[in-house]
């Protein structure tokens, strides 16, 4: 009696096993990738990579996810605990996210680490460890209007320009009088970033040694902060440039496509937004102008992370090393997105396929510095002040004490 | 009905007419003059959302359609049709480029999720918001005041700060990606209440004294007597519930984010406009922006009538 | 209600009044019922976890599941911290601290200028749209209402295009008057004080201000709440009129359809019953519009500045709180807080402080319109 319900109780139980491992082995595994929507041609090449991927590996199922304001759902996402296997995550909330404990660390898992452009690698690299391979990436350049150059007789710009060079030149285009009405010279807003980006130009780093933040906080760092300050607010206190909002444009870019703005500082996004919006521009590019300390540009990025509360983490690592390794950002490259591959071998063939204005941000790659700010920084105060300076309101002195002072 | 008393009171005398002239001239001036500042931005957004993009950056001003739709990229190379082709002065060439690139998407869909939405939470405020406003505002029952004021209070919540608490509870409930999940938390809403108990006071009470004296409870009261003559409220009611619905994104958002199918008429178009990074496709944007307003506007025309019609009711209910 | 009727039925005199009442409860508490099930469970619930969540150091963004950090469990999401968020927001100089002040400020600002301004506006309108000798009723009520139709994010960009430099509303103010020197609408931190004072030859010049030293007159530089004096007083800024503009011109229509319906919600024969007693078309108004309007001014006021002070769409779309944190709103900072900053907990904190001082104000202005 006892010996029989043993038996069958083994039996059951061999019974089930079979069962289920027979479900492991057809049943496929769903994961779950949550990012936001890109322009139409990206978002049709991440469904292309996704079918890609799921034909090799035919028991992974995923979910792809694109949601507006994308931020604020995942984050609603990770407070409840149950979020997306595979994720976006931007540069800016990437440290956000690693403090919480939601990302999981890729050492150990992402196939091909090497060969990343070490700007971006650094970024979502904490304590030597790479935790999200990133996605693509944008970088600084200068964008130029042949048009008005020509007109006033004044020569393109060159990818060894200086600050003294890109003054000299507004200035000869302020005084050639070809310029229409209402044109002027560049185009730059007293934002954050550009801050930054002169910053970075001036010699000031962001983060020391031991990983602490130290924008604008002394020494150094505090006079880059003020000379950049200066030289930009300069350019504008002598009507050398103006902001979007004064040329009536949404945004920088805008206002170099209308011809409002001989010169402008942006990323590679402008690519394809002048050629869609402003089809006639004739313009060119070149990387941004040296500063007192040389080369400098910023570069924007995003990674997929992979989830720390994953019940699926090995399929979860398949799809990231399927999407960034050398065939993923080959990739990302012949699509001539907006966004850049995130792997320098990748970089010409991106050029190849955006045209000869792409070389001036492949080529920042190779110096770009990201932008990242502490996780509780208080970025919107701050880039509120900078317009005081641009308008002579306020001191760069003032707001590079505020912008070091502890937040 | 004071419009009815200017008309009708009063031994004029000359002075006293000029006066009324005046008056109304001063009044339809002041009219026409708002009337106008409300207009003209929707005559620019319907225009521009006939526009290719470079015709929008180069001449937003134009607003006067020429003959014959124009593609806005040369279908041999796909590149994008110059801006000098395209407008000229206040003349512009129009395009369907914005509306097909909005229609390419799940429109169908989004519309009818909308109209589900809007529609089940309108109607379930009617019903819960006008029960809730005639009991604060007509009976006494202990609770009363206290129940006023937490309605009350629930107004002054910042909603953003709700967010994430909401989401916990409907996870818990299960309720997540749902239609249940986007109708249950919206069904009753203090504003309408709120809105709904002021009315409801501003009614003469012998209207259901009479009724009481007659033998009628609350219930046959308030849906026999009260109900009929507030239709301006009901009304205005819809109105406002069914358009904030309509254009809500937030809660949407956070409930049937995650969801496509789910997806309102609001949400898709916000996701429209997230491509492209920095920069808004403005055509699209504005496209959509016509296609999300045009039914709030067929609604509100088609439902105002109905603003007149309580005055008639109440001259009935009072004989 | 059948058992509560037989009650009635069978119990003379004092029961007969209990029994009364007792139906009037049910009646009250079955009415309002089905709406505090909805409003308890997916406001007054989430309120309490937001109370709470102000007493931690949660990020927002640590999943809740993990629970509380502690010695023993040093992966959870939050740690209790009592009211320092309350203190840091309050009292503590810095810069948590002046930005809630500059908020406030703003916000303040705002309700002031934008509730007086859209109610008297909404009720004029009303008012004339409802006279009879009116023709094309429907058109205007129709051109009213259509700025609240649209979804404030379409509205705000509209506006921001309407109101740029070289915009449709610097160009027409140019056509009327040639000399006008274009104002940047949308980045102007400037007070309108501050500019009044410019225009007739003071300059409140920041140098000055800076100091703070009451005998010399200089108190105008010294610090509440880590806000210099004259930036409380130097009203709001050019950007934040553009914002109020927009939010007038967009909530006029609401106002105004509510208006409406109050007036056509009077029945006709109380104002017969008047007219028959000889009252004048003035002493209608006075006597019989405004007092039967109360309800509804009571609550158009309400509903406003409750809005006003939880301003956030336009703030959101339109300037993210610049020029120089002068459209910074505290419903926007508790936004930035929680989803920009990964500071929940002072989001939080900073959002139950708002919900107190709407309170106050609207208890204020109850006192003020003396209703109920």
């Amino acid at each position: 009696m006892r010996t029989s319900r043993f038996t069958a109780l083994g039996a059951a139980a061999l019974a089930a096993l079979a069962l289920t491992t027979g479900v492991f082995a057809q049943d496929s595994v769903t994961i779950t990738l949550m990012g936001h929507s890109s322009s139409p041609a990206e978002d049709e090449a991440l469904s292309a990579s996704i079918a890609a991927f799921e034909e090799a590996y035919p028991n992974i199922d995923v979910d792809v996810q694109l949601v507006p304001d994308f931020d604020t759902v995942l984050q609603t996402a990770f407070a409840s605990g149950d979020y997306p296997e595979v994720f976006y995550t931007g540069q800016s909330q990437f440290g956000r996210y690693v403090n919480a404990g939601v990302i999981a660390n890729g050492s150990a898992n992402i196939e091909t680490p090497e060969g990343f452009y070490p700007a971006l690698a650094a970024v979502y690299t904490v304590g030597g460890e790479l935790y999200c391979p990133p996605k693509d990436f944008s970088n600084l350049a200068l964008e130029y209007n042949k048009d008005l150059f020509d007109a006033a007789g004044v020569e393109y710009p060159t990818n060894d320009w200086t600050w003294d060079d890109l003054r000299a030149a507004a200035e000869a285009l302020a005084a050639s009088g070809t310029l229409p009405e209402g044109t002027v010279p560049i185009a730059l807003n007293p934002d954050i970033d550009r801050w930054f980006a002169f910053y970075v130009q001036a010699g000031g780093t962001f983060y020391d040694e031991d990983g602490n933040f130290v924008f604008a906080n002394e020494g150094a760092n505090y006079d880059a902060a003020i000379t950049a300050l200066e030289f930009t607010s300069g350019l504008a206190l002598d009507g050398l440039s103006a902001t979007s909002s004064d040329l009536s444009a949404g945004w920088p870019g805008e206002a170099f496509g209308q011809g409002t703005a001989a010169m402008t500082f942006e990323g590679n996004w402008i690519v394809g937004y002048l050629a869609d919006t402003f089809p006639e521009l004739n313009w060119g590019t070149v990387e941004m102008p040296a500063g007192p300390a040389g080369d400098g540009t910023l570069t924007f990025s995003e990674a997929y992370c992979v989830g720390a509360d994953n019940a699926h983490p090995e399929e979860s690592w398949l799809l990231v090393n399927f999407l960034t390794g050398e065939e993923g950002a080959q990739r990302v490259a012949t699509g001539g997105f907006g966004p850049m591959p995130p792997r320098e071998a990748s970089g010409e063939t991106w050029i190849e396929a955006v045209g000869e204005n792409g070389a001036a941000y492949v080529a920042g790659g190779a110096y770009a510095v990201a932008p990242v700010t502490p996780s509780d920084y208080d970025r919107d105060g701050l880039g509120n002040f900078i317009g005081g300076v641009f308008r002579g309101d306020e001191d760069p002195e003032d707001v590079a004490d505020y912008a070091g002072s502890e937040m | 009905m004071a419009a009815t008393t200017i008309e009708t009171v009063g031994q004029t005398s000359g002075a006293s007419r000029l006066l009324r002239r005046l008056l109304a001239a001063l009044g339809m001036t002041f009219l026409i003059l708002f009337a106008l500042v409300e207009i003209v931005p929707f005559v620019f957004t319907i225009a521009n959302s006939f526009k290719c993009l470079p015709a929008i950056n180069a001449g937003p001003w134009a607003f006067i359609p020429t003959s014959g739709f124009v593609e806005c990229r040369d279908p041999a190379t796909g590149s994008a049709i110059a801006a000098s082709e395209l407008t000229n002065g206040t003349t512009f060439r129009p395009s369907l480029e914005g509306y097909q690139t909005v229609v390419a998407e799940n429109l169908p869909r989004w519309f009818l999720n909308s109209v589900i939405f809007a529609i089940a939470i309108t109607i379930l405020r009617l019903i819960t918001d006008s029960l809730a406003g005639y009991a604060l505002a007509r009976i006494k029952f202990p609770g009363n005041r206290l129940i006023f004021f937490i309605i009350l209070g629930t107004l002054m919540i910042p909603g953003v700060v709700l967010i994430i608490p909401r989401f916990l509870i409907l996870k818990q409930l299960g309720l997540l990606n749902t239609y249940q999940g986007l109708i249950i938390p919206l069904a009753a809403d203090a504003f309408g209440i709120f809105l709904m108990k002021q009315f409801f006071e501003s009614i003469p009470k012998e209207l259901e004294e009479a009724a009481e004296v007659d033998g009628a409870n609350r219930f046959v009261t308030f849906f026999r007597i009260i109900l009929p003559i507030t239709t301006p409220a009901l009304t205005a009611l819809t109105i406002f519930s069914f358009q904030g619905q309509w254009n809500n994104f937030l809660d949407v958002l956070i409930i049937v984010g995650t969801d496509p199918n789910l997806w309102t008429l609001t949400l898709g178009l916000a996701n429209l406009q997230g491509a492209g990074g920095e920069t808004l496709i403005w055509n699209v944007f504005l496209a959509g922006a016509v296609i999300t307003t045009l039914p709030m506007a067929i609604i509100f025309f088609s439902f105002q009538r109905y603003f007149v019609e309580g005055v008639s009711y109440s001259g009935l209910a009072g004989q | 209600m059948a058992p509560v009727s037989s009650t009635t039925q069978a119990a003379p005199g004092g029961a007969k009044i209990r029994g009364k009442t007792l139906q009037e409860n049910i009646a009250g508490w079955t009415f309002v019922g089905p709406a505090m099930i909805v409003l308890v469970g997916f406001l007054i619930i989430p309120l309490f976890f937001a109370a709470y969540f102000s007493m931690t150091d949660w990020d927002g963004i640590a999943p809740l599941n993990r629970g509380i950090r502690t010695e023993e469990n040093p992966q959870g999401a939050y740690a209790f911290d009592g009211l320092s968020n309350y203190s840091r927001i309050l009292f503590e100089e810095g810069r948590r601290q002046e930005n809630f002040f500059v908020a406030l400020k703003n916000t303040i600002n705002y309700a002031i200028v934008v509730v007086p301004t859209q109610t008297v506006i909404a009720l004029t309108l009303a008012f004339i749209v409802n006279q009879r000798w009116l023709k094309g009723k429907g058109f205007f009520r129709t051109a009213f209402y259509f700025p609240s139709i649209t979804s404030s994010v379409v509205i705000s960009l509209i506006f921001m295009w309407m109101f740029s430099t070289g915009g449709l509303v610097n160009s027409m103010i140019r056509t009327l008057f040639p000399s006008y020197s274009p104002v940047t609408w949308l980045d102007n931190p400037d007070g309108l004080f501050h500019l009044v004072l410019n225009a007739v030859g003071v300059d409140p010049s920041r140098d000055v201000l800076r100091i703070c030293d009451p005998a010399t007159f200089q108190l105008l530089g010294c610090e509440i709440g880590s806000v210099r004096v004259w930036d409380w007083l130097s009203g709001p800024s050019v950007t934040m009129t553009t914002i109020m503009i927009l939010a007038i011109w967009t909530t006029i229509g609401t106002m105004m359809v509510i208006y409406l319906a109050a007036l056509q919600n009077i029945p006709g024969q109380v104002y017969e019953a008047a007219t028959v007693d000889g009252c004048s078309r003035l002493q209608l108004f006075r006597f019989i519009t405004v007092p039967l309007l109360r309800p509804t001014t009571f609550f158009v006021i309400t509903v406003g500045l409750i809005g006003s002070l939880q301003v956030f769409d336009q703030v959101y779309v339109m300037t993210s709180g610049g020029p120089a944190n002068t459209t910074l709103t505290v419903a926007y900072l508790v936004y930035r807080s929680a989803f920009r900053d990964a500071q929940m907990g002072l989001a939080a904190a900073t959002a139950i402080v708002l919900f107190i001082i709407i309170f106050v104000f609207t208890q204020v202005q109850r006192r003020i319109t003396k209703e109920v």
